[in-house]
């Protein structure tokens, strides 16, 4: 190769690189800049003793606690409807499905990738409306309606990224199993899951991400300002994104504009404690396979 | 000739209706080591496949004929008779590079016995112990079992992955070139272990090399281009210049 596209090519790779690394450190330092000063109990629990806040006892009104609390209970309910039908959808995908029906599923995860979040908050909005006119009167949104549509939106990132992850495994390591009398699940169970769940957990991580920031569903089905902590899945409940938007939307003085702030930087907290809660469990997950009994 | 281990009857493989094997008729007997020689892409290793029925998993591939393999006494059609699990147990495999599953030593050979076998715990490490002494391993690994298989060199991998097959405890082991990617001095250690296995196996193996096929084989298979040119015993592979001859003509 000549040396001049060859010195051009690395440049701009670092370049890029730095960009990104720049923009990213920008970000996070002016963050902690606004929002730092404000970390102290009263942005959690206002004016409540955090004991009894944390206990249920005492309703929270002027904090971001049933938020942090709300998007806590949005994330895992989303997770726990999406994660596993996600996952066996791509196992289809990737094993079973062959021919124009592997097409046709194929183009139906694109088209459900590509709809925009608004446009899955307004189907569950419409669904309620539905409910209410014909088997259900008291239908309403709810943080399990949230949830369902938050699922809806995530599973298209876990259906490909375990796909994708199944599919690029070597042919010799697909062999392995049968070629020692595994049958197909077994296969599938014991050898090419555990081989590609690497990239099936940062599928699980990105979708958590996804889940954790989206705004436009919740707005349609279910969040409201200071509706506290939910005490059931058929409660409407608060959550981090739309107090960061309100706050900021509506904020009277300095004050209400750093506490959007301050929860913006609780919810950056969350998703990279969640983030590094994923990866331990992939890590040992990991090194269970490949050392344990 | 004696009564045979695997029979084949008008075996005809074809990959997207490309026909790869074309009436292939072979009966190989018991306790004998039989080598497929012939050129690269000639169908040696669709060959082995088609015994444990392997090249099924592959997209667009048909096949015709039957197969027999003797199973407690009986010969079983491999097609009807036969549960695809327990004909690819009675027929173990060893590809053609070394292909360990990115686990620990110890776990190459115990996961398998798990999946497959109903044993308890203290049974799964007598075989895996005894399934590595049989591939002569046990010497050089018994002190870093716990060590990932992929840090094992080239020649050790494969005999792993012959102990691997051989804990399964199969009556046939198919052989893809098991000395292909490795020095003199480990192939000559394979091939030594081979005429000792046969005692106990019956191997079906793909060489490349006419040395090896006249060192160790009872007989040699010629394929070439799909079709079965010629079958050589052990008496014909010790006239000399005969083999080569042969070989000379395809290749
Ligand atoms: N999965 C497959 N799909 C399509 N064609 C295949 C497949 N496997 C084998 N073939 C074709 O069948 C023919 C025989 O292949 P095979 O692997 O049996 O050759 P071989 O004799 O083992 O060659 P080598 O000595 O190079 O290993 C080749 O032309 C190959 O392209
Ligand atoms: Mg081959």
């Amino acid at each position: 190769m000549n040396v001049r596209p060859e010195h051009a090519l690395t440049f701009f790779s670092w370049l890029a690189a730095g960009i990104v690394m720049t923009a990213v450190f920008i970000l996070i330092g002016y963050l902690l800049i606004k929002g730092l000063p404000i970390m102290s109990p009263a942005l959690f629990f206002g004016d409540t003793p955090w004991r009894a806040a944390v206990m249920g006892i005492e309703p929270v009104f002027d904090g971001i606690y049933p938020a942090v609390a709300g998007t806590f209970i949005l994330i895992a309910c989303s997770s726990f409807i999406a994660i596993p039908v996600g996952v066996f959808c791509g196992i289809y995908l990737a094993e079973y499905a062959r021919g124009p029906l592997k097409n046709i599923f194929s183009f139906m995860v694109d088209l459900l990738s590509g709809m925009p979040s608004i446009v899955m908050g307004l189907f569950g909005f419409a669904l309620i409306l539905l409910m209410r006119r014909t088997l259900y009167a008291q239908a309403n949104t709810s943080i399990l309606l949230s949830s369902a549509c938050i699922a809806l939106l995530i599973l298209p990132y876990l259906i490909r990224m375990t796909q994708v992850a199944l599919e690029s495994l070597p042919e010799s390591t697909r062999l392995l199993g049968p070629s020692l009398g595994y049958t197909r699940w077994q296969n599938i169970w014991h050898v090419l899951l555990p081989a590609s769940s690497t990239a099936t957990f940062s599928g699980i991580i990105l979708s958590i991400g996804r889940a954790a920031e989206d705004t436009a569903v919740i707005m349609l089905t279910g969040v409201v300002a200071n509706a506290g902590i939910p005490r059931a899945l058929s409660d409407k409940f608060e959550a981090l994104p739309f107090s960061i938007f309100y706050l900021t939307a509506e904020h009277r003085d300095e004050l209400e504009l750093q506490r959007a702030f301050g929860s913006a930087l609780v919810l950056l907290t969350l998703t990279a404690t969640l983030f590094l809660i994923s990866y331990c469990i992939q890590r040992r997950f990991k090194r269970r396979w490949e050392l344990g009994e | 000739m004696q009564t045979p281990v695997i029979s084949m009857a008008n075996l005809s493989v074809a990959f997207f209706g490309r026909t790869v094997l074309n009436g292939i008729d072979l009966e190989i007997p018991g306790n004998s080591i039989t080598i497929i020689i012939g050129p690269s892409g000639s169908g040696k290793t669709t060959l082995l496949r088609a015994v444990n029925r392997l090249n099924e998993e592959f997209a667009g591939c048909s096949s015709s004929g039957t197969i027999w393999i003797e199973v407690s006494g009986t010969m079983a059609d491999i097609y009807a008779d036969l549960h695809l699990s327990k004909l690819r147990r009675v027929a173990g495999m060893v590809f053609q590079s070394p292909n360990v599953f990115p686990l620990s030593i110890r776990k190459n050979l115990l996961a398998p016995l798990k999946v497959m076998h109903s044993l308890s715990r203290s049974q799964r490490h007598e075989r895996m112990e005894q399934a590595l002494k049989e591939a002569e391993l046990w010497d050089e690994v018994r002190d870093r079992l716990d060590d990932s298989a992929l840090t094992l060199s080239g020649g050790q991998q494969q005999r792993l992955c012959l102990a691997r097959a051989l804990a399964l405890s199969p009556r046939i082991l198919l052989l893809d070139e098991p000395t292909a990617s490795l020095d003199v001095r480990s192939a000559a250690k394979i091939e030594e272990l081979l005429m000792k296995l046969k005692e106990r196996y019956t191997i079906l193996a793909v060489s490349h090399s006419i040395r090896q096929v006249k060192h160790i084989a009872d007989r040699a298979v010629i394929l070439s281009a799909g079709q079965m040119i010629k079958t050589l015993e052990r008496r014909e592979l010790e006239t000399p210049g005969l083999l080569e001859g042969l070989v000379d003509e395809i290749f």
